[in-house]
């Protein structure tokens, strides 16, 4: 029988659920993924809905499973018109589910974001617990609070949910620590978890970034042409800086900037060229402005894609600040080696499956 | 780079040219380029290439550059761009030396011409064949003589060299230089500059004895580094005097779509140019005027000037902008003023400038304008005509024209003002070259670049002797560098930064970073307080804006409690910036606040800076800047160009503060940077400048590298 673990709470499942997915298919483990629930946010060129955490967990690993296996329920307006098909809601669920658990070692089930979500109809987060016999374990993430001991208060809130259904939650992963908190936690806050009863898999110390779109994820969002090196389009964007300023203050900040996606408007030929003058990731081009065949010319050059879209700077780095935290099958595998070593440092991931 | 003299000469006196693409057809370039080579007279063996003609203009035409049976020094090729790779390769098996490329359709065409451009270098280079252009307009040698361009050709030789990347400026201007009697020695058309560019002629130009003066057009720097290297060594054979173009914003546009290049910022450029003893000119009139003045006249031993005139007014205002451009109105020795007292009218005003009044002929102008030119006090004469009912302006011409010969180490420049009157006089000063113009201000701005020029000459010579400081420590600096990369950061934080200018021997305010309350109030104790705590994030710029910096904490519970109020406050007034914890420093006494700064100029490489510094910097902007590396000539004089010179030297009868450990931080900074070319900005903002002999402390250090 599959060992299911069913990863519940706040932000930062998906790429927890990858590496550890990872991590168990690199050691041969039959290592499967699941989403009871989710809801509606991309359609298919098919009319489907998908949740694109699905997409992108389905192709980063090559899972063979469908998208409606993996995902059975997706919610798109309503939940109280499906508290009288409940019964064959849950028999969705158990069917697909077994599917996946079908000659596996282990399934990673992702939840809903927020506890309370499908109590009135009956599929509560303890309920689903219970429907795949998971083991539960609750992500916080620390770097949110400005009091990071309220994280215990947390705890409890879940697990005693959890225990009004008899269901129990078995242990917490503190995600995201700053290095400021990481006293605090690790001396006080996670003994005091373990206090409850409710083992501590693991405290992630905060990165930077464990995920980055890439150039073609930022064109798919903002529809954008490309006018310079179509070829070039696997770099990850990590940082977004407008070009607004005189050009030679522009450059202190295109310097600061690692990895980024410098905005600017295309008629502004001087701040573009400094801009791919520090290399960056891509350059965006905004208000529908082709530049100037020089700017070409130097793009081609230093190897940097350069982008046209038609909305003001403002729009576009809305746009692409949504995209930063998008996670797209190359956003998991841009700083794969990153997401392992969380895993194998951080987490008591042999712990998790026994 | 293979630019040894001998081997450029096979460019400017080839022994023999092959024109690949020369046409029938009088329209076509290819036709005009042929006459030219052959209208100029030049004498050496000439090779039209064209495999449908078999004639044109006389000579015997070849299929292909391989057909020729003689040796071929240049070829010149002006076939459509997507034939030139095969004549390249061909000119390769030919083992020709130079190729002139006119033809356009390359980088400046963007698309596939880049790709060209690309190829053709690779084949340059495959067979050693050194390329003018491609995209240009050709070269031209006076003395050999040998126009290789579609340029129309004036007669007249001279001392100027012209290198522009703008050939239809060079088109235009020597057919106007014929007209006017401007005398050239070589030109060069750069066009896209693919391989050989401005560097390498001025290098070859330097050592030419048939140039007195370099001109320059350009809209681009290839290489800033390699630019100010070579032109400093050419300054202090022959004056550079350069016309920049694409300095505005909008001018940079231009020059960007027109050969695919940029033009460096403003305040690198004249430190770069400073350093490399170039005039920098803003107008063709100024590049021209010089130019003649150059080619004509000696460079004067000092800035003292005399001005001898037959009017009052141009006497006044030529003064006046003497004063204006920067040099000095002559005081005449005792016995020119008592001689001329002797010999001239009792109305001619003696003293400068001297007025021979309206009614002066020739004789009298020779009176003044020799005692003048004898009189040790004075460097360089400016004479000024206007044509009056008695004035001889031949004959004073003349006057002028002898006297030059006579005393020819001091540079005489003339001002006929007027029209017909004085068209024959003016043609008398040309041929016997004396700069005339036709308004005072040209000549005295044209004097002013004669003396600017040997300040100019000077100055390289006092700047080429470099300290050479020891006790540094590049591999400590670059190893907290590299930890910073691994971390995928170009900021270093404070603590780094400290320890990366403390291994170049600068001495730093005691820092290190803490991640945790206990440890804060740890390192605390061992600093020893009062101590300072700083928000270590390479987000934040400006630390004390978003609430991270709190001075004079002494004790233990202050610092923890500062801890927590630092990261609460940066999480709330700069919610994105990554956090790596605070620094702890140890407090310093206050000490006279001055900057040292360094940016990296994409052209030039780094410029540095110094001023007021703290709060003063952004609001007085008195800041000096120079090209790294800094000699310790430029060091001392960058700082007593500002305003701070005044606040350290003891203003008000405040203690002079240690001025030496600045220059000695200036020097250690430039090392730094010129050791550690990534490091692409850097700041020493405040510096704490105590009394003399106690030193300065850096307080707070800021690096972006690479």
């Amino acid at each position: 029988m599959a060992k299911t673990i069913f990863i519940i709470g706040e932000r930062g499942k998906t790429v927890l659920i990858y590496g550890l997915l990872k991590k168990f298919l690199s050691l041969g483990m039959k290592a499967g993924y699941f989403k009871p629930i989710s809801k509606a946010r991309y359609r298919l060129p098919s009319m489907k809905y998908v949740d694109p955490d699905v997409i992108a967990v389905k192709q980063a690993l090559n899972l063979e499973d469908s998208f409606e296996d993996i995902n059975p329920i997706i919610i798109t307006r309503n939940i109280l018109d499906l508290k009288s098909d409940i019964n064959a809601l849950r028999k969705r669920i158990e069917d697909a589910y077994n599917k996946i658990a079908q000659g596996r070692d282990v399934v990673l089930v992702e939840s809903y974001p927020n506890l309370e979500a499908m109590t009135s109809i009956g599929l509560a987060l303890p309920q689903l617990a219970k429907i795949l016999n998971a083991k539960t374990v609750f992500l916080l993430n620390a770097k949110d609070r400005d009091v990071v001991d309220e994280m215990v208060d947390k705890v409890i809130l879940h697990s005693c949910y959890f225990e009004h259904y008899g269901a129990k939650i078995d242990g917490v992963i503190i995600n995201n620590v700053p290095v400021y908190y990481f006293e605090r936690v690790e001396d006080v806050v996670a003994p005091e978890i373990e206090k409850l009863g409710i083992k501590v898999y693991g405290i992630i110390r905060e990165r930077v970034r464990l995920t980055a779109p890439t150039v073609s994820d930022i064109i798919e969002v903002l529809d954008a042409d490309v006018l310079e090196n179509k070829d070039k389009l696997n770099n990850i964007v990590e940082d977004i800086v407008i070009g607004a300023m005189a050009p030679s203050t522009a450059l202190r900040w295109f310097r600061r900037a690692v990895n980024a996606a410098i905005v600017t408007g295309g008629d502004r030929t001087d701040l573009i060229v400094m801009a791919l003058e520090t290399r960056p990731s891509v350059v965006v081009l905004t208000g529908g402005l082709y530049p100037d065949i020089g700017v070409l010319i130097k793009a081609r050059e230093v190897g940097t894609p350069l982008l046209l879209v038609p909305y003001d700077t403002y729009t576009t780095v809305e746009k692409l600040r949504e995209a930063q935290f998008m996670i797209t099958p190359s956003s998991l595998k841009a700083k794969e080696s990153d997401i392992l070593e969380v895993i194998e440092k951080e987490i008591k991931w042999k712990e998790l499956i026994q | 780079m293979q630019t040894a003299k001998s081997d450029m000469d096979r460019l400017f006196k080839p022994r023999s040219v092959a024109v690949i693409g020369a046409s029938r057809d009088p329209k076509k370039l290819g036709f005009g380029i042929l006459k030219n080579i052959v209208d100029c007279g030049y004498k050496g063996s000439v090779y039209p290439v064209n495999p449908q003609a078999d004639q044109i203009l006389g000579l015997k035409v070849y299929k292909s550059v391989l057909e020729i049976p003689d040796e071929v020094d240049l070829a010149v090729i002006v076939v459509p761009a997507p034939a030139v790779l095969d004549v390249m390769e061909e000119c390769g098996k030919k083992s020709v030396k130079y190729a002139v490329i006119i033809s356009a359709g390359f980088k400046e065409a963007g698309g596939e011409g880049i790709e060209r451009e690309r190829r053709l270098i690779e084949i340059a280079k495959k067979y050693g064949i050194r390329v003018v252009g491609p995209n240009c307009l050709g070269i031209l040698d006076m003395y050999t003589p040998l126009n290789a361009s579609f340029a129309y050709w004036s007669n007249y030789k001279g001392g100027i060299a012209f290198i522009s990347q703008s050939g239809a400026l060079l088109s235009g201007i020597l057919d106007w230089a014929g007209k006017v009697g401007i005398g050239f020695s070589k030109i060069v058309s750069l066009g896209n500059k693919a391989d050989l560019n401005e560097v390498d002629f001025i290098e070859y130009l330097g050592e030419d004895p048939e140039t007195k003066v370099i001109l320059l057009y350009l809209e681009s720097i290839a290489d800033g580094r390699k630019f100010v290297d070579v032109v400093s060594r050419a300054t202090r054979k022959k004056p550079v005097v350069l016309i920049m173009g694409g300095i505005t914003e909008r001018g940079a546009r231009a020059a960007l779509s027109h050969t695919g290049a940029m033009a460096a910022g403003g305040v690198a450029l004249k430190a770069a140019l400073r350093k490399a003893g170039a005039l920098l000119v803003e107008t063709p009139t100024e590049l021209y005027d010089l130019a003649i003045a150059f080619d004509y006249q000696p460079i004067p031993l000092g800035s003292r000037v005399a001005v001898v005139t037959n009017a009052g007014g141009p006497g006044v205002i030529t003064t006046d902008l003497l004063t204006a451009r920067g040099l000095a109105v002559a005081e005449f020795a005792k016995e020119t003023i008592s001689y001329l007292k002797s010999k001239l009218p009792p109305m001619a005003a003696v003293y400068n400038p001297v007025d021979v009044i309206g009614d002066a002929r020739a004789d009298r102008y020779a009176v003044a304008l020799e005692a003048v030119l004898r009189d040790p006090n004075v460097d360089g004469v400016i004479v000024i005509l206007t044509p009056q009912i008695v004035t001889e302006p031949e004959e004073t011409a003349k006057v002028i024209v002898e006297l030059h010969r006579k005393y020819p180490t001091k540079p005489v420049l003339a001002s006929f003002i007027g029209g017909e009157k004085v068209s024959k006089a003016i043609e008398i000063l040309k041929e016997s070259k004396i700069p005339v113009y036709e308004f005072p201000d040209r000549a005295v701005m044209a004097l002013a670049g004669l003396c600017r020029y040997r300040e100019l000459r000077e100055y390289v010579l006092k700047i080429v002797e470099h300290v050479e400081l020891f006790d540094v420590d590049r591999s400590r600096a670059l190893e907290v560098i590299e930890e910073a990369k691994k971390q995928n950061r170009r900021v270093l934080l404070e603590h780094e930064a400290k320890e990366v200018v403390k291994s170049y021997g600068i001495p730093v305010a005691p820092t290190k970073l803490a991640t945790s309350e206990s440890e804060a109030v740890e390192i605390a104790r061992k600093l020893g307080y009062p101590v300072v705590l700083k928000i270590a994030s390479p987000d934040i710029t400006h630390k004390s804006d978003v609430g991270g910096v709190l001075v004079n904490l002494k004790s233990d519970e202050e610092v923890a409690e500062a801890f927590r109020t630092i990261i609460l406050n940066v999480r709330r007034y700069a919610p994105t910036a990554s956090i790596h914890g605070v620094v702890v420093q140890r407090m310093v006494p206050m000490g006279r606040e001055v900057i040292i700064g360094v940016t990296k100029d994409p052209t030039f490489g780094h410029i540095m800076m110094f001023g007021l510094g703290g709060i003063y910097t952004e609001l007085f902007k008195d800041v000096s800047f120079r090209l790294a590396p800094l000699s310790l000539y430029e060091a001392r004089e960058m700082i007593t160009e500002t305003k701070a010179y005044a606040l350290l030297k003891g203003f008000r009868g405040a203690p002079p503060a240690d001025i030496n450990s600045v220059i000695n931080i200036l020097l250690r900074t430039s090392k730094l940077v010129t050791d550690i070319s990534q490091i692409a900005e850097m700041d020493i903002n405040p510096l704490f400048v105590y009394e003399e002999g106690m030193g300065s402390i850096a307080v707070d250090v800021k690096i972006v590298v690479e």
